[in-house]
């Protein structure tokens, strides 16, 4: 494989990944779409593009702590149990990264669409943009999750209203980096 | 803070913010600016400022159950909830006579004596720093105006080794007067000056001698007045530029084997060694953060200072769940909880039986019981369980299992009435699954249930209950239904009047719970289930019954004369209007009389062979707002279509059970 192409497959996992974040599809009490494969595909494509954007190595330690955390979880709902808020500490410690990991992850996937989009183009700030909004999102949910756990739980309005929050920023990310990955793919396609 | 067990669940709470803090900042040292490495401290001085398990919550770990708990071992205390009424040690006005108050005394004389050293340090400081003479120095003048920044008077000090920004209100640089110092050292307390830094300062100092018996929160104070500094050259570093950058660097380094002594109220470049290396390693991580940092920086501390403030809600779990579930661990874990109404305290107290059925969970039954007995009872109940334990005395549990399965659901509690200021009594019935020992199966339609008169009284902020005597059991007659139908074994309210040849009663009778039917579902599906986790601040659910009965007095000659009966009636309340009657002829007597919060209403036709009493609406319940009990009913009272009486039903006395 041609380093285009494994940059090109890196920026693909990038989008995909978000589909395993922020989409929940449950067969029973567990997720088929689990959050830990998101991260770990965070992980494959960070070690790709790490030597295009250096900061990028920051967020492996993060990520491999966010599949860990990820990974218990679907494992305990595999034996119907929910661990939900029965660790708070950890939960908490997960939140803070969890919000500087995206943070971090679209600023520098924004810095990435600057050396790539054509010019007139303006696809770093847009992701920049949909990361300003992915990371006030997902503060208010944790706000909620922490300080209403009951509401949140058995309001069905507030919980479709997070599906329905999550599914719209999902698909603006995975939109955003469909378009990086496909400026990269156009841009390196010219002769140097 | 009042004795010392409210310092500890104090200290303890914000140690494990302080742990978190610590863990967070180790993860995000060289992803985050050294100005939000100073800021995450805001949060352990919030939790330090906010009393620890106000209004019954924690943070992180349940230090109030588990401080409870050690307490219970320890003292033997059961009687007494730790409360922390204010994050400062407010001194006791009786004199102490154990050793606990000794050592409360031992630490209140700690931080006086801290806060008192700081003081004279910080007076000694000014008053040496008064012998000499302050000016306006040409030096300090200039990186002022290169840097748009306040100045405020100088004073050279001889043998001084570094420089430093003394008071909050009246600040003064203090430079050594033999050297003149580099215009980045300078400029580094001048930015001290005007972010007030000094202030921040001795908030560190104020939380130091609060706590200054906790080396956790004394390494996090080291930490925090470090950071302190850390954001100040960063301050500096973005004034700079290239090589000065370079030099600010080596300045640094140069102090790194000075010796310093922090006086409160001071600040200085030069903290000693260990610190000063965390500062170059943060130097050689300098870089201008990106645009938006500060917004992923606000929301990481909203986050996680959030729930440390606000914390999560005691939450009744079975004992089996606290480990290890020794007796001072459940009793704590009840205490700590507290019924906040009437209801949630009958409805702790009845579950507290439904679980605890004889040879079962007792551990879970003395837990809930906990929850809802007066403090002053706590010890009593542990001598309790600490017998059935040791010794295998009988407990004093239900005498047969509860029915939690059936459509009984659990229990009721009937004639709920006020029995003075905040204190209500009522009978609480649970219907057993078996016959108690020595008994026999009763025939079809009938079951045993277990009665015990129980009291609710408001004990300071908890509801709690108080038992009327033991569970007796009885065969009750349910009519339908078990539970769910009005039950002639408990005492009615029972009015009364006299019309023509008949004695008409309404038998009044309220029973109540909390409704507990949850729903579940798993795999699609969705199912209701009797929830037997207590309800502390629970409301209840309140039905009445009225009965109404006609009872013939007249001649047996007489009596077939009549074939119809129609009736209209409301119940007189204290302050209710007068409402005038409808003539009852013109409701129909074909469908029953019907019964509701507001009025009675209805006819009944007779058939030849009709039997006396004629029980005219029996068999329902309907829903009401409260407990309030008529004084009388009005009735207007119709046989066989003839022109209607009007009654007033007044009750009789005692209100015994009827047939």
């Amino acid at each position: 494989m041609t380093e285009r192409q494994s940059y090109y497959r890196a920026f693909s996992r990038m989008a995909w990944g978000y589909l395993f974040l922020f989409f929940d599809i449950n067969l029973g009490p567990v997720s088929i779409l689990p959050r830990f494969v998101g991260f770990l595909m965070f992980f494959a494509a960070i070690h790709v593009l790490a030597p295009k954007q250096r900061s990028l190595t920051l967020l492996r330690p993060l990520c491999l702590l966010l599949a860990a955390y990820y990974l218990v979880h679907w494992i305990h709902c595999w034996f119907g149990i929910r661990v939900d808020g029965h660790f708070l500490f950890l939960d908490l410690l997960v939140a803070a990264v969890e919000l500087y990991f995206h943070f971090q992850l679209l600023t520098d996937l924004a810095d990435l669409a600057q050396l790539y989009q054509p010019s007139g183009k303006n696809l770093d700030q847009t992701i920049l943009n949909r990361r300003t909004v992915l990371v006030l999102l997902t503060t208010l949910g944790n706000l909620l999750t922490f300080l209403f756990p009951n509401l949140w739980k058995n309001s069905l309005l507030s919980l479709g209203l997070l599906a329905f929050l999550s599914f719209l920023v999902a698909l603006f990310v995975m939109t955003a980096l469909f378009s990086l990955r496909r400026c990269y793919w156009e841009a390196t396609d010219a002769p140097s | 803070m009042t004795d010392i067990w409210s310092f500890l669940l104090q200290t303890l709470t914000a140690s494990s913010a302080a742990v978190l803090l610590l863990l967070v900042k180790a993860m995000f040292r060289d992803k985050l600016s050294p100005r939000w490495q100073f800021a995450a401290w805001g949060i352990l001085a919030l939790v330090l400022l906010f009393p620890a398990g106000l209004g019954g919550r924690y943070a992180l770990v349940n230090w109030p159950v588990l401080l409870e708990a050690f307490k219970s071992w320890a003292t033997g205390d059961y009687g007494s909830v730790t409360q922390v009424l204010a994050p400062i040690p407010l001194p006791s006005l009786t004199l102490p006579t154990t050793v606990l108050d000794w050592l409360y005394l031992f630490y209140v004389a700690g931080v006086l004596l801290l806060f008192l050293h700081y003081l004279l340090s910080y007076a000694r400081l000014r008053v040496a720093l008064q012998r000499e003479t302050a000016t306006e120095d040409p030096m300090v003048q200039a990186v002022a105006q290169r840097y748009y920044l306040p100045t405020c008077p100088v004073i050279r000090v001889p043998g001084l080794s570094s420089a430093f920004v003394c008071g909050v209100f009246h600040p003064v640089l203090a430079l050594p007067a033999e050297v003149e110092p580099d215009e980045k050292v300078i400029l580094h307390e001048l930015l001290h000056l005007i972010h007030r830094d000094v202030a921040w300062g001795l908030v560190i100092c104020f939380f130091r001698c609060l706590h200054w018996c906790n080396p956790l929160l004394w390494f996090c104070a080291n930490l925090a007045q470090n950071d302190l500094e850390a954001r100040c050259d960063q301050r500096v570093l973005e004034q700079l530029e290239g090589e000065a950058r370079r030099q600010y660097g080596h300045i640094l380094l140069s102090m790194a084997d000075e010796k310093y002594a922090r006086a409160p109220g001071t600040s200085s470049m030069a903290n000693g060694l260990r610190n000063i290396r965390r500062r170059i390693q943060s130097i050689a991580r300098f870089k201008m953060y990106p645009a938006g940092m500060s917004l992923v920086s606000v929301c990481m501390v909203l986050v996680l200072a959030a729930p440390l403030l606000v914390g999560a809600k005691q939450e009744v779990t079975p004992a089996f769940h606290a480990q290890p579930n020794s007796i001072h661990r459940i009793l704590a874990h009840g205490r700590t909880l507290r019924c906040t109404t009437y209801a949630g305290a009958l409805d702790t107290y009845a579950k507290a039986f439904l679980v605890g059925a004889p040879d079962c969970d007792y551990q879970t039954f003395f837990s809930y019981l906990s929850i809802c007995t007066p403090l002053s009872q706590q010890k009593a109940l542990a001598e309790t369980y600490m017998d059935i334990k040791n010794h295998g005395t009988k407990s004093p549990m239900l005498p047969a299992d509860p029915d939690t399965f059936s459509g009984n659901y659990g229990y009721r509690i009937y004639d709920l009435v006020s029995v003075g200021e905040e204190s209500y009594e009522g009978i609480l019935a649970i219907p057993l699954l078996e016959p108690p020992p020595g008994e026999n199966w009763v025939e079809s339609g009938e079951s045993w249930i277990a009665v015990q008169t129980v009291r609710a009284e408001k004990q300071g902020n908890r509801w709690v209950v108080l038992p009327q005597g033991d569970f007796s059991t009885l065969a009750g007659p349910w009519r339908v239904g078990g539970l769910y139908s009005p039950t002639t074994v408990f005492p009615f309210t029972t009015y009364e009047a006299q019309a023509g040849d008949f004695t008409i009663h309404v038998n009044w009778q309220t029973m109540c719970y909390v409704e507990s039917i949850h729903q579940d579902s798993s795999y699609g599906f969705s199912y209701p289930y009797f929830s037997l986790t207590p309800e502390p601040d629970g409301k209840f659910t309140i039905w009445s019954s009225e009965d109404v009965t006609a009872t013939y007095t007249g001649s047996p000659e007489q009596r077939n004369r009549y074939d119809r009966i129609n009736l209209y009636a409301y119940p007189n309340y204290p302050d209710s209007p007068a409402v005038s009657l409808p003539d009852p002829n013109e409701i129909s007597s074909e469908n029953g009389i019907e019964v509701t919060e507001k009025r009675i209403a209805g006819g009944e036709r007779l058939s030849k062979d009709w039997k006396s009493p004629l029980h005219l609406s029996m068999g329902f319940w309907h829903d009401r707002q409260d407990f309030s009990i008529p004084d009388s009913y009005t009735m207007r009272l119709s046989f066989n279509g003839e022109a209607p009486e009007e009654l007033l039903l007044l009750p009789t006395e005692g209100g015994a059970p009827h047939d």
